[in-house]
C-alpha cells in the first residue's frame, strides 16, 4: 500500500499529525489519567524516532518538500500555473535540526512527568496539551508558509500559557500565565500585521516566494516595517532583553517539565527569527545593521540576564535568568554570522560563529533542561523552591546531585562538556569580528559559574539539616528523564567534532543558503539571492579534534591528560602521612573558636553568599531592580519601545549601500 | 486618499488599542484593548484584499462579468478571528484565577512576581 | 514615564505606517503593477497570479461555488486544522483551569426563570439551531461555513444558559462530541494519506457545482467543524458560568 519512499516523503506532516491526533484522543480519557500520560510518553518516543529518521532523510536527499492537498507531494507549482498555490512544508537541515531538539526535550519532559504530576487532577488534559505543544513546535520549524507559521505560533503560545497555569492552587500561576499571555498575544497580532503587509504587496504567502519578491524589489518602507515587527516579536518570545520580563515569571510558575518545554519553545522562536533574517531578507537589507541589532540584543541579554540571576533566591527564577543570558550567546554567534553575510568573511569566521550559535542551541536545550529538571526534583523532595531554606541535600539525593553538577559545569562552559565546545566556537569567531564582544562573553561565563556555585552550595552542600532528614531520592521516571539529558550532554562533550560535522554544519550551511531554499520551491532563484558558501574544515587530522577558525579543541585528549595528571596527584598524595581519624576531636567544627551551635545556624544561606558583590554594585542594581516592576503594562511598553527603536534604526541605516 | 481610508482607520485603532493596553490598570480593560487591536488587524487584512468595484468571491447567483475581490484575505481573517476568540477566552479565565487569589484586578497590585 | 515614552514612539511609528500606507498600492490597481503578472524567475509573462488562480480555476478544481470555502478547506486546509486545534487547546485550558471548586462561597441563589426571556428563547431556539445547521451544511454554496454556523449554534446554547438559570450543560457529552468531531476532521485527512495521496486531498467525487451534494469532502469537513465549534464555545461559556454542580 505505502512504499518506503512514500513514507519518507510523508514523514514531515506525520510528525505534526500524530501528536495532534493523540491530543484529541487523550482529552477524553478522564477515567484513566495514568494510562493517558503513558500513551503520551510512548507517542513522544515514537515522534523522536521519526524525527531522527527525518533528519537522516534530509541529509541524504537534500531539502524535503511536502505540498498539502495535491497529487504530487513534491511539486510545489501545479502544472497549469507558475506560482505556488498550496501550503507546503519545507524541511531543510536547519528545520530538521530544530525538530530534533524539540522532540528530544519533549521525550525527556514527558518521561519525567510520569511521576512528577501524578498527584494532580486533570492529568489527561495535561498530557493532551503537552502533545499539542510538541505538535506546535514541530509545525513551526517545519513549515514553509508564513501564515501557517502564524497559526503554529498561536498554537504553541496558547498551549504554553495554559500549561503555565496548570497548578491552579498556587497564587503565582494565574498571574504569570496572564502576563505571558498578554505579551504573546500582542506579539502574535503584530506578526499577523506583518503577514498582511507581505500580502498586500505581493499576493503570496509562501516564504520562498516572498523571499524572491523581496530580493527583487529590495527594502521598501513597508518591508522595513515588517522586518522591524518580525525581529521585535521573535526576539521577545525568545527572551531577548529588554522584553524579557515575562520569562522569569512564566518559567518559575510552571511545573518543571513544562519549563523545559517553554525553554525549547523559546528556542524555536529564535529559529523563526533566524529564518526571517537569513531566508526572507538576507542581503536585500544592509546586513551590518541587522546583524548589529541582533548582536546588541544578544549582548544586553547576556549581561542583564546573568547580573539579575545572582541576587535571586528562588532557584527556578535564577535558572530562568540564566536562560535569558544563554539566549544572548546564540544571538551573538548568529548575529556575527549575519553581519558578515555577503562579504568574504562569511567563509572564514562568519560561518564558524554561526555554527557556534547553532550548536549552542541544542546544547542549551539539553543542559538547561537538565538544570530545570533537577530544580523540579528539589521541589518534589523538599516542597520549596527557596534556596534560603535548603541545605545538605547531596547526602540524600546523590543522583540529582550528579545530574546538577553535570548541568552546571556544562552551562558554565567547563571542559570536557558540550558547553565548552560551543562557547569556544563562539569566542574564537566573535573575537575576530570585534574583540570586546568576546571579552564580555567570557566575563558573563564567569558570572554564570559563580551563580551556579551559589546554587550548588546552598542546596546540596552544607550540613545535615534536621528538617530534611526524611528526604528521599526522586522516583525512577524522574531519574530516567534526567539521565537521558545527561547522557546526551556527556556524549556531545566527548565527540563535538562529529556533532558539528554531521548535525550542526549542514544546518548552518542551509540557513545561509537562501538561493537553495528558494530554488527548491520555485525551480530557480533570482540572481540577487544569496547563495551557498563553502564551509571551512571542521575536523582536524588527529582523531577527535574540532577545528575552529583559529584554534582547535580535542576533548578526548583533554580527558587523557587530566587522567594522567590525576594519577600523578594521587601518587604525590600517597607519599604523605595520613593521620586523619574519624570520630575524634579532629572533625568537630569550630566557628571563630566556639563550638558550633546548631547545623541550621552554621549553614551559609543563599542570600548571604555574594552580599559583598551585590553591595558594591548597588549603584548598578538599584535602577535595574526598579526597572523590573512586575506591572503587565510595562511589559508591553518595552516591546513597543524596542520595535520602534529597531524601525528607526532600520529606516535610517538599513537600506543596502546606504549610510553606515 | 479616500481609497486609503481603511488603512488610516487601522492605524488609528491600533493606536487606541495600544493606549488601552499600556495605560489602563484594570485587567479587563487590558483584555478589551487586545480585542481592539485584533479587530484592527483583521480590518487591515480584509481591506488589503479589496478590488475596486469587486463583488464577493462566490459563484452562486453571481452577476456576470464582474471582478471578484481577493478571496485569500477572507480565509486568513476567518482563521484570525477564531484564534482571537480562543485567546480572549483563555485570558478571561486567567483573570478569574487571579481574582480568586488576589481579590483585586488592578494591575498595579498584582506584582507578586517582581524583579 | 517609561510608558509615556513608549506611547510617544508608538505614535511615531503609526504616523509612519500611515504615511507609508497612503502610497501603498491598492490591490485593485495591482493589475497595472509589474510583479504580479511578471514572473521574475523565468522572465516570461505569467498568465495569472495566485489570487487569479483561486478565482478562475477554483470552481473547476474543487467543485465548490464559494471560493473562500475552497481556500479554507482545500487549498489552505492545513491552516484550518491548526485553527481547530487552537480552539481545542483553549477549550481544554479553560476546562482544567476553571474546574476546581469555587472559593469564597460563590453559590448563587437559584432564581426563577424570567417569563419573557424563557418564553422568547423557547420560541426562537429551534430556529436558531436550524439556521446554524443550514449555514454550515451549505458552506460550499453560500457565504458562511463551519465557523459561523457553529457560533450560531453556540449562541443558541448560551441563550438557554441565560434564560433558564437551572439549565446546565452536560460536560461529558459535550466534550465527547467535541473530541469526536475534531477526530473526524483529522481522520478525513488521514484517509487521504493512507490512500496514497497527500494529506487533505479531495478524494470524493466533485459532483455538479451548485447542488448540495458536491465539492467532495468540503461538506463533510464543514459539518465536523460546525459540531466542534458549537460544542466548544458552549463548553467555554458553561465553564465560565460555573460549570456542572
Amino acid at each position: 500500500m505505502i512504499t518506503w519512499e512514500q513514507f519518507q516523503i510523508s514523514l514531515a506532516p506525520l510528525v505534526v499529525l500524530i501528536p495532534l491526533l493523540t491530543a484529541f484522543i487523550l482529552a477524553l480519557m478522564k477515567k484513566w489519567p495514568r494510562v493517558a500520560h503513558s500513551i503520551a510518553t510512548a507517542v513522544s518516543i515514537v515522534v523522536e524516532a521519526m524525527v531522527i529518521l527525518l533528519f537522516y532523510t534530509v541529509r541524504e536527499k537534500g531539502t524535503l518538500l511536502y505540498v498539502f492537498g495535491q497529487k504530487g507531494a513534491t511539486d510545489a507549482i501545479p502544472a497549469n500555473s507558475i506560482v505556488p498555490i498550496r501550503i507546503m512544508f519545507e524541511v531543510d537541515a536547519m528545520s530538521a535540526f530544530m525538530a530534533l531538539t524539540a522532540a528530544t526535550v519533549t521525550m525527556a519532559a514527558s518521561i519525567y512527568s510520569l511521576s512528577f504530576i501524578k498527584k494532580h487532577t486533570g492529568v489527561e488534559k495535561y498530557s493532551s496539551v503537552l502533545m499539542l505543544m510538541l505538535a506546535g513546535m514541530l509545525g513551526l520549524v517545519l513549515t514553509g508558509d508564513i501564515f501557517n507559521l502564524f497559526v503554529f505560533f498561536e498554537i504553541l503560545s496558547i498551549a504554553s500559557c495554559a500549561l503555565v497555569a496548570f497548578r491552579t492552587e498556587r497564587w503565582e500561576s494565574g498571574e504569570a500565565a496572564f502576563k505571558y499571555m498578554v505579551v504573546s498575544t500582542i506579539g502574535g497580532l503584530f506578526l499577523l500585521l506583518a503577514v498582511g503587509i507581505y500580502y498586500i504587496q505581493y499576493g503570496v504567502l509562501n516564504i520562498a516566494a516572498i523571499a524572491t519578491y523581496i530580493s527583487i524589489t529590495g527594502a521598501t518602507r513597508l518591508n522595513l516595517i515588517a522586518l522591524a515587527i518580525l525581529i521585535g516579536v521573535f526576539a521577545m518570545k525568545a527572551g531577548g532583553v529588554p522584553m524579557h520580563f515575562w520569562t522569569p515569571d512564566a518559567y518559575a510558575a510552571a511545573p518543571a517539565p513544562i519549563t523545559i518545554m517553554l525553554k525549547t519553545a523559546s528556542l524555536t522562536y529564535l529559529y523563526a527569527l533566524f529564518r526571517t533574517t537569513f531566508t526572507l531578507y538576507s542581503i536585500s537589507v544592509d546586513v551590518r545593521t541587522v546583524g548589529w541589532i541582533i548582536i546588541i540584543i544578544g549582548l544586553l541579554s547576556m549581561l542583564i540576564g546573568v547580573t539579575m540571576a545572582i541576587p535571586q533566591h528562588d532557584v527556578k527564577r535564577l535558572m530562568a535568568y540564566h536562560a535569558i543570558s544563554q539566549t544572548g550567546y546564540m544571538m551573538i554567534g548568529v548575529g556575527v554570522g549575519m553581519a558578515t553575510l555577503g562579504t568574504a568573511a562569511i567563509n572564514t569566521y562568519g560561518l564558524k560563529a554561526m555554527e557556534g550559535g547553532i550548536f549552542h542551541i541544542i546544547n542549551n536545550a539539553m543542559y538547561k533542561g537538565l538544570l530545570f529538571l533537577t530544580a523540579g526534583a528539589l521541589f518534589y523532595a523538599t516542597g520549596t523552591r527557596d534556596l534560603n531554606k535548603m541545605g545538605g541535600l547531596a547526602r540524600r539525593m546523590p543522583v540529582t546531585t550528579i545530574c546538577f553538577m553535570i548541568g552546571a559545569l556544562a552551562i558554565a562552559g567547563i571542559p570536557p562538556f558540550n558547553g565548552y565546545a560551543s562557547k569556544l566556537l563562539i569566542y574564537e569567531s566573535v573575537y575576530e569580528f570585534n574583540p570586546y564582544l568576546a571579552i564580555i562573553a567570557m566575563l558573563v561565563s564567569i558570572l554564570t559559574l559563580a551563580s551556579f556555585v551559589k546554587v550548588f552550595h546552598s542546596a546540596f552542600l552544607g550540613p545535615d539539616l534536621p528538617e530534611y532528614r526524611k528526604v528521599k531520592e526522586v522516583p525512577t521516571s524522574m531519574k530516567v528523564g534526567m539521565g537521558v539529558l545527561s547522557g546526551i550532554i556527556i556524549a556531545f562533550g566527548l565527540v563535538p567534532h562529529l556533532v558539528v560535522k554531521y548535525i550542526v554544519e549542514p544546518a548552518a550551511l542551509a540557513l545561509v543558503n537562501q538561493g537553495g531554499y528558494i530554488s527548491t520551491v520555485l525551480g530557480t532563484a533570482p540572481p540577487q539571492a544569496h547563495w551557498a558558501v563553502s564551509g571551512g574544515v571542521t575536523e582536524g587530522a588527529f582523531f577527535g579534534t574540532l577545528l575552529t577558525n583559529s584554534g582547535a579543541w580535542n576533548s578526548l585528549l583533554w580527558i587523557i591528560v587530566m587522567f594522567v595528571l590525576f594519577l600523578v596527584a594521587k601518587f604525590i598524595y600517597s607519599l604523605g602521612n595520613p593521620t586523619y581519624n574519624k570520630g575524634t576531636e579532629q572533625i568537630k567544627p569550630f566557628l571563630s573558636g566556639w563550638k558550633e551551635s546548631s547545623k541550621s545556624a552554621s549553614h551559609v544561606r543563599a542570600s548571604n553568599l555574594y552580599w559583598g558583590f551585590l553591595n558594591s554594585l548597588s549603584g548598578y542594581y538599584r535602577p535595574l531592580r526598579r526597572g523590573h516592576t512586575g506591572i503587565v503594562n510595562d511589559y508591553v511598553g518595552w516591546f513597543v519601545l524596542v520595535v520602534s527603536l529597531i524601525l528607526i534604526l532600520l529606516t535610517t541605516l538599513g537600506i543596502k549601500g546606504g549610510v553606515i | 486618499m479616500m481609497a486609503n481610508l481603511p488603512f488610516i482607520m487601522v492605524a488609528l485603532f491600533i493606536a487606541i488599542g495600544l493606549y488601552a493596553v499600556l495605560f489602563k490598570t484594570n485587567l479587563i480593560k487590558i483584555v478589551m484593548g487586545i480585542s481592539i487591536i485584533e479587530s484592527a488587524v483583521n480590518l487591515f487584512l480584509i481591506a488589503g484584499g479589496y478590488v475596486k468595484g469587486g463583488i464577493a468571491p462566490i459563484y452562486t447567483s453571481a452577476p456576470e462579468g464582474e471582478e471578484m475581490v481577493l478571496p485569500t484575505p477572507q480565509a486568513l481573517t476567518l482563521t484570525a478571528i477564531v484564534i482571537g476568540l480562543a485567546t480572549t477566552a483563555l485570558l478571561l479565565s486567567f483573570v478569574v484565577l487571579i481574582y480568586r487569589h488576589y481579590g483585586s484586578i488592578d494591575s498595579r497590585k498584582i506584582r507578586g512576581l517582581r524583579e | 514615564m517609561r510608558r509615556a515614552v513608549s506611547a510617544l514612539l508608538a505614535l511615531l511609528i503609526f504616523a509612519y505606517l500611515f504615511g507609508v500606507l497612503l502610497k501603498a498600492p491598492i490591490p485593485g490597481d495591482y493589475r497595472d503593477e509589474r510583479y504580479n503578472y511578471y514572473s521574475p524567475l523565468s522572465g516570461r509573462e505569467a498568465n495569472e497570479s495566485v489570487p487569479d488562480h483561486y478565482v478562475e480555476r477554483g470552481e473547476e478544481e474543487t467543485g465548490s461555488q464559494n471560493i473562500v470555502t475552497s481556500i479554507v478547506v482545500l487549498y489552505r486546509g492545513f491552516d484550518t486544522l491548526g485553527e481547530v486545534t487552537v480552539l481545542f487547546t483553549a477549550a481544554t485550558g479553560v476546562a482544567f483551569l476553571l474546574s476546581t471548586q469555587r472559593s469564597k462561597g460563590e453559590k448563587e441563589k437559584k432564581k426563577e426563570p424570567n417569563f419573557m426571556a424563557s418564553t422568547g428563547v423557547g420560541l426562537v431556539l429551534p430556529f436558531i439551531l436550524l439556521v446554524g445547521a443550514y449555514i454550515f451544511v451549505h458552506g460550499h454554496l453560500t457565504p458562511g461555513g463551519g465557523f459561523p454556523g457553529g457560533a450560531v449554534i453556540a449562541t443558541g446554547f448560551v441563550l438557554m444558559l441565560v434564560a433558564y438559570p437551572r439549565f446546565q450543560l452536560r460536560e461529558k457529552k459535550v466534550s465527547v462530541v467535541e473530541a469526536f468531531s475534531g477526530l473526524a476532521f483529522a481522520v478525513i485527512g488521514l484517509i487521504s494519506l493512507i490512500m496514497g495521496l497527500t494529506f487533505l486531498e479531495n478524494y470524493l467525487p466533485k459532483g455538479v457545482a451548485g447542488t448540495l451534494l458536491s465539492a467532495g469532502i468540503i461538506p463533510l469537513i464543514y459539518i465536523a467543524i460546525g459540531f466542534k465549534v458549537g460544542s466548544e464555545l458552549s463548553a467555554i461559556v458553561s465553564h465560565m458560568k460555573g460549570g456542572e454542580e
